[in-house]
């Protein structure tokens, strides 16, 4: 369903993906993994469509989508969990969601996705009129996901939601993330730094060096992969 | 006690006027981070349409704002397109002192233009209400102070149940607070950013027919500009809800300063207390710390 | 060194030429370009080069000319008077000048437009009178005499711009002007460098002021501390490039032009033209009118250096 071919992406001067190719099947749970700075955040800012890629083609269910504004990317059913949350904190959660179910086709069912992210997260429920910056960092990233899945994505790309919460709480998330691509259908490209935890829960996985693409295979071959341990999995 | 009482209720009439002066401006430099430093112009702009509708139209200056509200929409919106769009791209500071350039030159453009099109002299539209006043418990209120009470007070509450109640509405608080993000949730951040555009020099109608009640000419852009610069700072940075304090403050301050300084510093007090919060409060009074 | 004899050349000539072509309204045309080019640069210095856009240039100008008026009417001969008011100005603003810069970017703008009302409104109450010249000091009034001070100072001050250009003064000025912050970071103190900045360009537009009281016969006192000598010398340096040599002398000359070719008219045309002519520099030359010839000259580079920005 998402189909990323030969991408490379520039700011300025500085080349930051080198040849991206990777594809995304429908139904998947899909990590992409890598260090800091290896060009992950990139890549889903490409997908996202605020990134322009110079060189290369991805297409969403056979529709480009590098060649259109953000919000396009948006109605064609990719839908974007930033990384660092980016809420917005003045406003309350229940217009959090609503801003996240702001397209066309998402309104209408709006009272539905309500209901079903709030059975997700049942935190949110009960402070639907709490200000997003008030709540703590695992509740911002729960509602981080509601507000992203409320635009009835087919695809959600979720960026390093492990980031600052704590291991307890980031494995429960990811839990939900599994429930959410297994029982609705929601195809999930997941972008981590922790590696064994985004591999243990993805049914394939990337990993990204220096802005290119190094390896690929289902999540418990990269696991066992003798590079993958003494790369990323040598402490602990 | 009553004199007292007089100079405080002019003040909270100048105040509403600063309030409805600074609304447009604050609303563009919350969503966009454009200073539009026209804002001043186009309310004058908004005062001599007033005018001539009232002329030609034997209209009311109230009832003019059916006109005059639309009628500055569209400039809003031929304004963005031809001018302010372009910038969106930039970076932030970039973006800030462009704008601020960019609407400079408007300001210059449209004091002087109006001033060789209607000349500087003073003007005012004349209704049948005005100088009336009501008397209560020796306090004179003009008719027009309470109706520029009034008039504040729903707009601003308009404006506020529109960011709030509305789909558009809360587009726009969100590109305001995260323009990037905003996109990510499939909202059309041009789109939103031109209508915000458009909405703040629609606004500038409001001001415009209660300047349009008092004497005005050409010049008296740059006063308002640095009127809604004052209230802006004050009131917080692209804080709309203390618009209306803002407003207020400055208001109440300058008539205070006329009751302890002297008419002639009117206007030094008000900018004296600008330039002291620019230095130590640049939040504003009613902002939070960034 | 063709540039060199150019420049030697173009100098020569402005001496002799009011010997030869005895005129009086080249000569106004010439002291006004002096006077706008001077003020212009005095702006650049603080807004092209250190990137600090002050909307309040006329209380240092206003200053300036205050101080020399008094004294030359007082008795001072002008030239004592001259450096005075640029010392005036300059204590005027470690005064309110300096302690602006605790307001960063558009604030140090609209602060200082906020001063530059406060300065104009004490002014007009203080001194609400004309100033007229005394019958004593008519003697001493000579345009050529007031040229050739304009002259010496416009040409004093475009060589100090273009040493501070070349200096490593002038690079850290622009460091603060590129990335405030950046600069903070690599250890350049930005408030040293904003201050001395603001030193170098308001003793340059006290001379302006000097100048300008000299040269005016009579006038309101608070005229020179109007907005529009904040606002001219922005447009000037704008157009002409700001951050340049040239620029500022460019731009004085077309406003000089553009002023006197509409003066006839009706209204101030010359300020519509110039509001017109500054948003497009904005918009489409950010090198100004300079930027031009660059273009032409070099087209590709310039371009290349554009697609960066």
């Amino acid at each position: 369903m998402l189909e990323v071919k030969d991408v490379d992406v520039t700011y300025g001067d500085i080349q930051a993906l080198w040849g991206v190719s990777f594809n995304v099947r429908k139904g998947e749970m899909v990590a992409l993994v890598g260090s800091n700075g290896a060009g992950k955040s990139t890549v889903l800012r490409t997908l996202s469509g605020v990134q322009k890629p110079r060189k290369g083609t991805i297409t969403v269910e056979g529709i480009r989508s590098d060649t259109v504004e953000p919000h396009k990317v948006v109605e064609l059913g990719v839908s974007l969990v930033p990384e660092g949350r980016r809420l917005f904190r003045d406003m309350t959660i229940l217009e959090n969601l609503e801003l996240g179910g702001y397209i066309g086709r998402a309104r209408r069912v709006k009272a539905e996705h309500l209901e079903w992210v709030f059975q997700m997260f049942p935190v949110l429920k009960q402070r639907t009129h709490q200000l997003a910056g008030t709540l703590s960092g695992g509740e911002q990233q729960m509602l981080a996901i509601a507000r992203g899945l409320m635009s009835d994505p087919k695809l959600l790309l979720v960026d390093e939601l492990s980031l600052g919460l704590a291991p307890i709480i980031v494995k429960n998330i990811y839990n939900t993330l599994k429930e959410i691509n297994k029982s609705r259908n929601v195809t999930i490209l997941v972008v981590e730094q922790n590696v064994r935890l985004a591999l243990e829960v993805g049914d394939r996985g990337y990993v990204i060096e220096n802005g290119r693409i190094t390896m690929e295979g289902s999540g418990k071959e990269l696991l066992a992969s003798e590079a993958i341990k003494s790369a990323y999995l040598a402490v602990g | 006690m009553a004199a007292l009482l007089q100079i405080l209720s002019y003040g909270v009439f100048s105040g509403a006027l600063y309030g409805l002066v600074a609304l447009g401006l604050s609303l563009v430099f919350g969503v966009m981070n454009y200073l539009n430093v026209a804002h001043g112009a186009l309310i004058m702009l908004a005062s001599y349409t007033v005018l001539w509708t009232c002329y030609y139209l034997r209209f009311d200056p109230f009832l003019s704002l059916i006109l005059v509200v639309p009628v500055f929409f569209v400039i809003g919106w031929v304004l963005f397109l031809g001018l302010f769009q372009r910038l969106l791209a930039l970076p932030e500071t970039e973006k800030l002192k462009n704008s601020l350039l960019i609407s400079f030159g408007i300001l210059l453009i449209c004091s002087n233009g109006a001033t060789m099109l209607w000349t500087a002299d003073e003007r005012a539209v004349a209704t049948s209400y005005t100088g009336k006043v009501i008397d209560l418990l020796g306090v004179r209120l003009p008719y027009i102070g309470l109706a520029t009470v009034l008039l504040a007070i729903i707009v601003v509450l308009g404006v506020h149940l529109f960011l709030t109640r509305t789909y558009f509405g809360k587009a726009i608080r969100g590109v305001s607070q995260d323009y990037e993000a905003a996109s990510w949730m499939g909202i059309n951040t041009r789109r939103v950013c031109l209508a915000s555009f458009a909405i703040g020099v629609a606004l500038a109608g409001f001001p415009g027919v209660v300047i349009a009640l008092q004497t005005f000419n050409p010049i008296v852009s740059f006063d308002l500009t640095n009127k809604a610069l004052i209230v802006l700072i004050l009131a917080g940075v692209g804080s709309l809800r203390g618009v209306l304090f803002g407003g207020l403050l400055l208001g109440v301050v300058e008539a205070a300063s006329v009751f302890f300084v002297g008419v002639a510093y009117r206007e030094v007090v008000g900018l004296l207390l600008f330039v002291l919060v620019l230095m130590f409060r640049p939040q504003g009074l009613g902002g939070r710390k960034a | 060194m063709k540039s060199k004899l150019g420049i030697a050349g173009f100098l020569l000539l402005m001496i002799i030429a009011p010997l030869l072509v005895r005129s009086e309204y080249l000569l106004n045309l010439l002291i006004l370009v002096c006077l706008y080019a001077t003020l212009s640069h005095s702006w650049n210095i603080l807004g092209g080069y250190c990137g600090q856009i002050s909307l309040g240039h006329a209380t240092f100008f206003g200053a300036g000319a205050l101080t020399f008026r008094y004294l030359w009417l007082g008795g001072v001969s002008y030239y004592l008077a001259l450096p005075a008011g640029a010392l005036a100005s300059l204590i005027l603003a470690s005064a309110i000048g300096f302690p602006s810069f605790k307001m960063k970017g558009h604030y140090f703008s609209i602060g200082t437009l906020a001063l530059a009302m406060i300065a104009l409104i004490t002014v007009q109450n203080l001194l609400p009178g004309v100033s007229f010249i005394t019958e004593a000091c008519l003697k001493e009034y000579s345009l050529l005499t007031i040229y050739y001070l304009a002259f010496g100072v416009g040409v004093l001050t475009v060589v100090a711009v273009y040493a501070l250009s070349r200096s490593k003064l002038g690079l850290a000025l622009v460091s603060v002007r590129e990335d405030e912050d950046a600069a903070e970071a690599i250890g350049i103190n930005t408030f040293k460098y904003k201050v001395v900045a603001m030193s170098i360009s308001t003793v340059i537009a006290g001379f302006a002021g000097g100048i300008f009281a000299f040269y005016c016969g009579t006038y309101y006192h608070y005229a020179p501390f109007e907005l529009g000598w904040s606002f001219d010398p922005l447009l000037i340096a704008f157009i002409g490039g700001a951050g340049t040599v040239v620029g500022p002398v460019v731009g004085a000359v077309v406003f000089v032009l553009l002023k006197e070719l509409f003066a006839a008219s009706l209204g101030q045309v010359n300020v519509l033209i110039f509001g017109i002519v500054f948003i497009i520099t904005v918009l489409f030359l950010p090198k100004g009118l300079v930027g031009i010839a660059g273009i032409i000259r070099k087209p590709k580079k310039t371009s290349a250096v554009a697609q960066e920005r």
